[in-house]
C-alpha cells in the first residue's frame, strides 16, 4: 500500500513535468480545450450550484439554532459567509467535481488505454499527454476556481433566502453583515486553494486512467481509486493549504 | 535488397513471462514478410517493439542502419511517420467518427486542406471496400468494418512499411480477398513493404514473399513460401497440412 502510494506520487510528478512542457512549449489545441471546459466546467454547474444553495440554506438554519442560544442571531450572516467562502464552497465544490469529473476522466482515458487507443496515438507519432492530458488538466485548474466563485455566491444567496423567509431577518441587514465579515483575504484564501484542488483532481484522474493495465475491471478499479484518492488528497491538502494561506496573510 | 529493420537477439519478458527469447530477423525493403505463430507467442509484441511502443530487454533493433532499441519517445516519431501499424483490435478512436479517425494522421502531420483530406479519406475507404460511412462512429460499425477502417487509417498516409496485426482475421472470404489484393497492390504500385501477422492461409499464399515462423520465443523458421511448404518443423507443417485437410 505504502509502496503503491509512493509509486503513484512518482508517476504524478513525471506526468506533471510532461504536462507542463507540453502546455508551455506547444501550441494549444483550443478546440479541444473548449470541449473540455464544457465537459468539466459547464456541465458541473448544476451539481455544484445545487449543493452550494442547500449548504447555504442549512448553514443559516444551523447558525440560527446555535447562535440564538447566545442571543447572537445578528451574526448569522457572518457565520454563513465565512464558512462558505473560506471553507465549504471550495471544498464541497472540489469534492463534487473530483467525483464527477475525476471519475469521468479516468474511465475515458482508462478505456482508451485498455483498447490500445493511447498506443494508436503514439503509433501515429502523436503524444497522448499533449492530446488528452493537457486540455483536461487545464480545464480542471481553470474551471474549479470559477465554479467555486459561483458556488460561494449561490451559497450566500441560500443563506439570505432562509434568513429572510424563515428567520425574519432583514435582507439588507443580512447582506450588510456578509459584506462586513468578508475580507479580501478570506476570498483569496478560499479561491487560492481551488487551483490546487483542480490540479490534484486532474492529475490523479489522468494518471490513473493512463495506467490502466487490463480491460473493464481495470477501468473500474482505476475509477474508484481516482475518486477515493482525489477526495482524500483534497481534504488533507485543504488543511495544509489553509494553514499556508493563513501564514501568508 | 536493403534492410529496413534488422533484429538481433531481441529479448522481451513481462515479469516471469519470457515472451521473446532472442529474435533474429530482417525486414527487407519491397518485400512482404508474413509472420506465423501460435496464439500468445509474441507476434504482436514483436511488432510493437519495432516502432518503440514497448522496449526490448536486450538485443538490438536496427532501423536503416541506426540502433533504435532504446530511444526517447520523441525520437521514435520520425520512424512512426514512415511505418504504420494496424492494431489487432483496430484501436479506432471511439470519441471520433470514421472521417476524423482517418483524417487524424493527415491533420497531425501534413498541412493538407480539408477538401484534400476528405478526398484522401474517401479514397482510402474505397480501397478497403467501404463507402459512405464517414459520419458513423466506430461503435456503429461491425467488427469487420472496424478492422477495414483501421486498415484504411494505416494506409492513408502512404507509409514505407506497414505492420499488419491480423488484417483479415474474422473477415468474410470476399473481403479477405480484397484486402489481400490491396496489400499486393500497394507493394507493386507504391512500393510499400509489409509485415503481416496472420493465421489466415489464403493471405499467406497471396501475400507472402517470405515467411517467418515464431515459436517458443524464437524464429523457428524463415524462408520463402516454397521452402516453408517443405519444412519439417512439425508445428509449421500443421499450418499447411491443416489446410490440405480442409
Ligand atoms: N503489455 C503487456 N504486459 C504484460 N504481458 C504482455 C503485454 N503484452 C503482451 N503480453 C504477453 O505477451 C505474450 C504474447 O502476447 P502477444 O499479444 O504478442 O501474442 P500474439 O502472438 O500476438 O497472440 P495472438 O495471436 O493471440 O494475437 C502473452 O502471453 C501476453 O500475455
Ligand atoms: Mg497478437
Amino acid at each position: 500500500m505504502q509502496q503503491a502510494t509512493l509509486t503513484q506520487m512518482g508517476q504524478v510528478v513525471i506526468l506533471t513535468g510532461e504536462w507542463l512542457s507540453n502546455l508551455f512549449l506547444r501550441k494549444p489545441e483550443l478546440r479541444e480545450w473548449i470541449k473540455q471546459f464544457n465537459h468539466i466546467g459547464v456541465q458541473s454547474l448544476s451539481i455544484t450550484n445545487i449543493t452550494a444553495l442547500f449548504t447555504g440554506m442549512v448553514l443559516a438554519l444551523q447558525a440560527a439554532y446555535a447562535l440564538s442560544a447566545f442571543n447572537a442571531d445578528v451574526f448569522i450572516g457572518d457565520l454563513v459567509s465565512l464558512s462558505i467562502v473560506r471553507e465549504l464552497g471550495p471544498v464541497l465544490t472540489a469534492l463534487l467535481v473530483g467525483g464527477r469529473v475525476g471519475a469521468g476522466i479516468t474511465a475515458e482515458l482508462g478505456t482508451m488505454k485498455a483498447t490500445q487507443q493511447l498506443d494508436a496515438m503514439r503509433a501515429m507519432a502523436t503524444n497522448p499527454v499533449y492530446k488528452l492530458v493537457v486540455p483536461r488538466l487545464v480545464a480542471c485548474v481553470i474551471c474549479l476556481p470559477i465554479l467555486t466563485i459561483l458556488a460561494n455566491f449561490i451559497g450566500i444567496i441560500g443563506g439570505l433566502f432562509i434568513a429572510s423567509f424563515e428567520l425574519q431577518i432583514d435582507g439588507h441587514f443580512f447582506m450588510g453583515r456578509v459584506l462586513d465579515a468578508l475580507s479580501v483575504n478570506d476570498v483569496f484564501s478560499g479561491l487560492g486553494k481551488t487551483f490546487f484542488f483542480g490540479y490534484f483532481i486532474g492529475i490523479i484522474a489522468c494518471n490513473n486512467g493512463m495506467r490502466v493495465e487490463s480491460g473493464a475491471e481495470g477501468v473500474g478499479i482505476a475509477t474508484t481509486s481516482t475518486v477515493v484518492s482525489a477526495s482524500i488528497v483534497i481534504l488533507i491538502s485543504d488543511f495544509f493549504l489553509t494553514k499556508l494561506f493563513y501564514m501568508l496573510t | 535488397m536493403t534492410h529496413i529493420f534488422k533484429l538481433q537477439q531481441v529479448v522481451k519478458s513481462f515479469g516471469p513471462n519470457h515472451v521473446l527469447r532472442g529474435i533474429d530477423l530482417d525486414i527487407r525493403r519491397g518485400e512482404n514478410l508474413v509472420v506465423l505463430g501460435g496464439s500468445g507467442t509474441g507476434k504482436s509484441v514483436m511488432l510493437k517493439l519495432l516502432i518503440g511502443l514497448i522496449q526490448a530487454d536486450s538485443g538490438q533493433i536496427i532501423f536503416e542502419g541506426q540502433d533504435i532499441t532504446h530511444l526517447a519517445e520523441r525520437a521514435y516519431y520520425p520512424i512512426r511517420k514512415r511505418v504504420s501499424y494496424l492494431f489487432q483490435g483496430g484501436a479506432l478512436f471511439d470519441s471520433m467518427n470514421v472521417y476524423q479517425n482517418l483524417a487524424y494522421p493527415l491533420k497531425e502531420h501534413t498541412d493538407m486542406s480539408s477538401p484534400a483530406i476528405l478526398a484522401k479519406v474517401q479514397d482510402a475507404l474505397t480501397k478497403v471496400g467501404l463507402k459512405d460511412i464517414e459520419h458513423l462512429s466506430p461503435s456503429d460499425l461491425s467488427g469487420g468494418m472496424m478492422k477495414r477502417v483501421a486498415l484504411a487509417r494505416a494506409i492513408i498516409n502512404e507509409p514505407e512499411l506497414i505492420l499488419y496485426d491480423e488484417p483479415t482475421t474474422g473477415l468474410d472470404p470476399i473481403t479477405t480477398h480484397t484486402i489481400n489484393e490491396l496489400i499486393r497492390k500497394m507493394q507493386s504500385d507504391l512500393n510499400i513493404s509489409s509485415v503481416i501477422v496472420t493465421h489466415d492461409m489464403p493471405t499467406v499464399h497471396r501475400c507472402a514473399d517470405r515467411l517467418a515462423f515464431l515459436d517458443k520465443g524464437v524464429i523457428a523458421f524463415i524462408g520463402s513460401l516454397e521452402e516453408a511448404r517443405l519444412s519439417t518443423h512439425p508445428k509449421l507443417r500443421a499450418y499447411f497440412e491443416g489446410e490440405a485437410i480442409d
